[in-house]
């Protein structure tokens, strides 16, 4: 056999670098922005984004804090984009993950069994968890039309304050802190995510996610669910009449959604804090910087890994910034929202057209 | 001249919709854009009326040149298009939908009261009557085109353009809308109508102007040339009608005893009994609204039967699944290929292997290969001759004919027993028609059965080996190839009875 060595022109490169494209743009529309606010504010925005590439590229240490706090981003990321691209608009991942945290951490620090029983359990329990969290939403519209946004919206509160419910009564770490905390123990040191080196904050959670990332692909892009779901983003009716049955996409979409959002704070658990620490999965705001990512990178799942890395490195290059200039830390939440903006516009435009084309579409016939 | 195109280039990426066309038009002449599909004929009126950006060319009106960049400086310049689809909203009355965009304006508001007197002004000054009243939801086709013409004529238009106006007519009003063009043309208004239908050419316009694949091949006065002439220059061959062979007819593939669906108490099928055997193609002839869309939705799985049964290939299918009628050996090609036969995001496999990606040609374990339908798509495109780039493009930069032509590729290509083709040749060339009834015809002799709806009379009889007329969801009569006639059918299609004939 011959091999061929493919010459690759700029075209095809370009065509592989396709998926990256509106993530950078999107960033590119945030920084220059972020710059403008520096100007006005007076700071040399140059010197400011030089400390923050260093803050969250520049080092061993600065790269794994940034890689550590892309890991559930990524995730929920992944998680998002599965629902989103068939049409199903939910925005729960934050309850989903804290759910699965949750469970995960329980199963982890209860389950009286041998320590891989014990970890595959706990995984595995604490993912479903949050899938079958979803799945609550898919049945709320399947039988009552209940909007998903709003009902994953209302998700994300109730699962929050159940599981504190849970944890105050019934799972509070006593011992530490006198239970002023609202945490609970600590998961057994045998089953945790292993460290790549012990000054660093990365785990092997990241290339857990990276496996998943392309899992992922593989499940957007060659599996028959992959095609069913894409279509159904693409026109129910034409489903309808091709035989795919709408109802069990979204059903499916919305589980492995959940599973994937509640992978996020299972990742959390096992790489970050070690237990389920009440509040933790909200103020990190992992699953709506991963929506973020999704958003921008189309649903594509490798522009996801991609821009939630950049993502991740802003809020830790951030955190330099104010370290060693006197920009205020503010100015990464800043960049965030330039970059929600950005895609908010994009939305609107998306959905300004798609309502032309249903205005269309109630019309039978025409070419 | 009064508008004139000089030039015209368009391409996208690599393909070259208008190739150095030229196109002049006077006042008050209605113009003809004739040619296949794919010719570029939309392309050419998305450029007049701003929708396209053309690669390269001029465009003059009363001698100076203009520079149109969107519909709406388009409008500003007296040139107004009848959509495709129609723009309107559905729940806006029609005055609304007329006025919108330029309301009169009132003192604080618009002013409604004005919005409606210069509807019906208008509707009366071009005979066109139409209740300003009357939300748009639920208004049949014609009504709906009517309202989209009186929407541009509030425009204040001079150059009207038609882009297949008819295909999703019945012929009563298709007489209706020449009528209306020849009259708009007498009040001084120029027409750009594009159509595949030659009869409607030779009745309206004055001049007609035929392309093939992006340029301009020929420009005749309608009064010195005929249909013949027209669909050479079309196609460059000359179409010649086929005798039908005869085909031995087997076994029944399809049937439905006493098929009845009541919706809202309404009775939209009235036990409807009809079979079709193998080797025969069953035609359903009868004004569009009678009750065929939801007989084909029944048949298919896509809505339940109050009473009856379905039954294909000797099993009952009745009130089961798409999927389920569809793996017993049904295909269907829907009616309106845009909303129920394509996603227009998709790209070309994707579209082709809809409905059939389950099977094991195409995926095991739940994994779909790729190639292989990447391959079967190209041989689809190949043998059904869609003018198209390659697999990987979208269905929406297809013209219209290619599209319809690579749906009907799709459920042909299966070789379901029993096919149920709805409008198979609704906005398709002259040539491609004929392709198309061939297709049919070979299917036929493949022993298959096959069931034909259309609101074309002339396509029902050309085809058909048995005629079924459906008026308000019940079947009024049944004829053979032999037995069948023009008269008695479309006598039956208006409510006629069989014992008055
Ligand atoms: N957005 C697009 N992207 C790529 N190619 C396109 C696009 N729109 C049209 N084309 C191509 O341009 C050519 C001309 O298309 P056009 O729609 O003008 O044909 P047409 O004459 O209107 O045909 P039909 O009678 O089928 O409607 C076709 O080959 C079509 O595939
Ligand atoms: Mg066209």
């Amino acid at each position: 056999m011959k091999f061929k060595i493919k010459k690759m022109n700029y075209k095809q490169i370009l065509k592989y670098l396709k998926p990256l494209e509106q993530p950078i743009v999107a960033i590119s529309f945030a920084l220059v922005i972020g710059a403008i606010a520096m100007l006005l504010a007076k700071s040399n925005p140059l010197v400011v984004y030089g400390y923050m590439l260093k803050g969250a590229f520049g080092s061993k240490f600065y790269l794994s804090t940034t890689l550590a706090k892309a890991t559930p981003i990524i995730l929920a990321g992944l998680g998002a984009s599965i629902a989103w691209r068939s049409n199903c608009f939910g925005i729960g991942g934050e309850g989903q993950m804290i759910v699965g945290a949750f469970v995960a951490a329980i199963i982890a620090i209860y389950l009286p069994a041998p320590m891989w029983i014990k970890f595959v359990s706990s995984i595995v329990g604490g993912v479903v968890a949050g899938g079958g969290y979803s799945l609550i939403s898919a049945y709320l519209f399947d039988k009552f039309q209940m909007s998903l946004s709003i009902s994953t919206l209302m998700m994300n509160y109730a699962g929050r304050f159940i599981v504190l419910y849970f944890i105050v009564n019934f799972f509070l770490d006593t011992s530490s802190t006198g239970g002023k905390l609202q945490q609970t123990y600590k998961i057994p040191e045998e089953i945790r995510f292993p460290r790549l080196n012990e000054d660093y904050a990365l785990t092997i959670g990241f290339f857990i996610a990276v496996a998943v990332v392309i899992l992922v692909w593989f499940l957007m892009n060659k599996t028959k669910y992959g095609y069913e779901s894409k279509m159904v983003g693409y026109n129910l009716e034409f489903c309808r009449f091709g035989g795919i049955k709408a109802k069990k996409i979204m059903y499916l979409s919305l589980f492995i959604s959940g599973v994937l959002s509640a992978f996020a704070g299972v990742s959390e658990v096992y790489g970050t804090y070690f237990r389920y620490v009440s509040g933790s999965l909200v103020s990190g705001r992992s699953a709506w910087i991963g929506l973020n990512a999704a958003l921008i990178s189309a649903y594509n799942p490798i522009g996801v890994l991609v821009s939630s890395i950049i993502l991740a490195g802003i809020q830790t290059g951030g955190s330099a910034i104010s370290r060693f200039t006197t920009v205020p830390l503010e100015i990464s939440q800043i960049l965030q929202g330039c970059i929600t903006l950005f895609i908010s516009a994009k939305i609107v435009i998306k959905w300004r057209r798609k309502n032309t084309n249903s205005k269309k579409l109630n019309v039978k016939g025409g070419m | 001249m009064f508008l004139k195109m000089e030039h015209i280039y368009k391409n996208y990426g690599d393909i070259l919709a208008n190739k150095d066309v030229d196109l002049d038009l006077k006042k008050g002449e209605i113009l003809a854009l004739v040619g296949e599909n794919g010719a570029g004929k939309s392309t050419l009126m998305k450029v007049l009326y701003g929708l396209e950006e053309a690669t390269s060319g001029k465009i003059f009106l009363n001698g100076e040149e203009v520079y149109i960049n969107g519909p709406s400086s388009a409008i500003k310049l007296g040139i107004g298009m009848v959509q495709q689809h129609f723009m309107l909203f559905n729940s806006f009355t029609v005055t609304e939908n007329i006025v919108y965009g330029r309301e009169p304006k009132g003192k604080l508001f618009f002013d409604m009261a004005k919005a409606r007197q210069d509807v019906i002004d208008l509707g009366k000054k071009y005979d066109l009557p139409l209740d300003p009243d009357a939300v748009i939801e639920g208004m049949p086709v014609g009504l709906r085109q009517r309202v989209e013409i009186l929407k541009v004529l509030y425009q204040n238009t001079d150059i009207i353009i038609f882009d297949e106006p008819t295909a999703v007519l019945t012929p009563q009003e298709v007489t209706e809308l020449l009528k209306t063009m020849k009259n708009l043309s007498k009040m001084g208004k120029s027409i750009i109508l594009i159509t595949h239908k030659l009869n409607e050419v030779m009745e309206v316009a004055d001049r007609t102007l035929v392309m093939r694949s992006g340029e301009k091949v020929g420009e005749l006065m309608i009064k010195d040339t005929n249909i013949k002439e027209l669909s050479y220059l079309m196609v460059g061959r000359h179409i010649v009608d086929k005798q039908v062979e005869k085909v031995e007819t087997g076994e029944t593939v399809f049937e439905s005893i006493d098929l009845t669906l009541t919706d809202n108490k309404v009775s939209v099928l009235d036990n409807v009994n009809i079979h079709v055997k193998r080797g025969e193609i069953v035609g359903i002839a009868g004004v569009s609204g009678n009750g065929q869309t939801e007989l084909v939705e029944t048949i298919f799985g896509l809505k339940n039967c109050t009473s009856g049964k379905v039954i294909v290939n000797g099993e009952d299918v009745t009130n089961t699944s798409v999927m389920n009628v569809r793996n017993k050996g049904v295909a269907l090609v829907p009616e309106d290929r845009n909303v129920h036969g394509s996603a227009a995001l998709g790209t070309l496999t994707e579209n082709s292997i809809m409905g059939f990606y389950h099977k094991d040609e195409f995926s095991k374990n739940g994994i779909i290969d790729y190639k292989v339908a990447s391959q079967f798509t190209d041989e689809l495109i190949e043998e059904f001759k869609v003018v198209a780039k390659n697999n990987k493009q979208t269905m929406s930069s297809l013209s219209g004919g290619n599209s319809q032509k690579l749906i009907i590729a799709r459920e042909i290509s299966q070789h379901s027993s029993f096919l149920i083709v709805s409008e198979p040749t609704r906005g398709v060339d002259i040539g491609a028609m004929e392709f198309i009834h061939n297709k049919l015809f070979e299917k036929r002799a493949n022993k298959d059965g096959i069931l034909l709806i259309s609101s074309e009379l002339t396509e029902i009889l050309k085809l058909s080996d048995r005629v079924y007329v459906m008026y308000e969801g019940e079947v009024k009569g049944e004829f053979t190839r032999e037995t069948a006639n023009e008269e008695e059918i479309g006598f039956l299609m208006l409510g006629g009875n069989k014992d008055e004939v």
